[in-house]
């Protein structure tokens, strides 16, 4: 009665010892063996010796590593550019139906005087769609993790960000609110000119958001916030924001949905309204980040 | 005219390789120097100069038009943000950093 379980017992740790196990489960049999201690830990000094030793080898190896992989590199790239078809050949490659179609029928099918921009905001419109979903939906996330409220900041912290606000707004910088005071108009100016003229020219949107959203940046660093409250709150923010996002979407799909149904296309200001869209969604964008990066409120 | 026109090529084409020039010596100095105030001195040197030389060179190559008016824009632009971004840098080292005097020399006044 006795015998079957031992023998079952050592049939067991036989299969274990088999399998790879170091330690049956009831310590009887293998205990002894034990893996020696291998690798002995060298000393403090041997051990700097070998590491200054390395970093020694290292930097030998170093610059001629660089400049071996640099010019490997250099010379595939001038072997790509060698091989590369000339500028504006008829037998390119790039010249094929595609373009061709673009070119001659995107001006009367997309309603933009402007190939880049019948292509950008026309064409490809779901991809600046995508885009302009990206920014909106990156801002979201920062404004998760970092914008102050009542709820996760404490009085103590509050008042030390007061604090620093009033020392701020005390040593504010003579030389930056005059050169800013001077420059402001003109960068608005110039982000408004390219909003407008994205319809005609190349660009638009991207380009005349982010003009403006520096523009709302130096504005803010150069005056303080306070009066850039005045200008934006967090209310105001977030409707600019969402009405780009909105108006945007609504009007692409009133453009999807003439495309797909042959309908003729009177709304020739369309992509004016669609760069105008994009370009506050970035400048809200760009904004955003420096004001909640910095602030972590709008 | 056409003494002009040589001459305007060969001052252009002098000020524009003396643009590169110092555009490279600022990138060294930005790379090589140790201390944020040094390197700024380097930017800066190629931020006012080289900019200057560089573009005067094209306008003097290309001779006047409207893109050379924008060009005058451009560097006018750059002239008036360049200074006062090292002007903030400048001071936030100062005001940041506690024993300057181990830094830098620093003039009392």
């Amino acid at each position: 009665m006795s015998k079957q379980p031992e023998k079952h017992d050592r049939l067991r740790q036989l299969v274990s010892w088999v399998d790879g196990d170091r330690e049956p489960k009831d310590q009887t049999l293998f205990v002894m063996e034990q893996r020696p201690h291998r690798d002995f830990r060298p000393s403090e000094e041997e051990f700097e010796r070998r590491e200054k030793d390395r970093l020694r080898k290292f930097f030998n190896w170093y610059p001629i590593a660089a400049a071996v992989i640099s010019a490997v590199l250099g010379l595939i790239l001038l072997a790509t550019v060698m091989n590369m078809p000339g500028f504006g050949q008829e037998d390119n490659p790039i010249n094929n139906e595609v373009s061709q179609r673009y070119l001659e029928q995107g001006a009367e099918e997309t309603g933009s005087e402007n190939v880049v921009t019948a292509m950008i905001i026309g064409y490809r419109g779901f991809d600046t769609l995508g885009e302009s979903c990206v920014l909106f939906l990156a801002v979201a996330a920062v404004m998760i993790l970092l914008l102050r409220d009542r709820k996760n900041t404490s009085e103590h912290e509050a008042r030390q960000m007061e604090r620093e606000e009033e020392s701020v707004q005390e040593h504010a910088d003579l030389i930056l609110k005059q050169v800013a005071w001077v420059l402001i108009p003109f960068i608005f100016l110039f982000a408004i000119y390219v909003l407008l003229n994205g319809e005609t020219s190349p660009g638009g949107g991207f380009s005349g958001g982010t003009i403006l959203g520096a523009g709302l940046i130096l504005f803010s660093a150069a005056f303080g916030t306070r009066h850039m409250q005045t200008l934006m709150n967090r209310r105001r923010y977030s409707a600019v924001r969402t009405f780009g996002l909105l108006l945007y979407g609504i009007l692409y799909g009133i453009y999807i949905f003439i495309g797909a149904n042959d309908l003729p296309n009177y709304l020739t200001g369309m992509i004016l309204l669609i760069d105008l869209a994009v370009g506050l969604v970035v400048a809200c964008t760009m904004y955003g980040f420096y004001a909640l990066f910095s602030r972590g409120e709008i | 005219m056409s003494v002009v026109h040589n001459l305007a090529t060969a001052a252009g084409l002098a000020l524009f390789l003396f643009g590169l020039f110092v555009f490279f010596s600022a990138v060294l100095g930005l790379f090589r120097f140790d201390y944020v105030l040094n390197r700024m001195h380097a930017a800066a040197v190629g931020d006012s100069l080289g900019i200057f030389c560089v573009l005067i060179g094209l306008m003097l190559l290309h001779g006047w038009s409207l893109s050379a008016g924008k060009t005058v824009l451009i560097f006018v632009f750059l002239w008036l943000t360049s200074p006062v971004s090292s002007h903030l840098i400048a001071e936030m080292e100062v005001s940041t950093v506690p024993d300057l005097e181990k830094e830098c020399e620093v003039e009392e006044r």
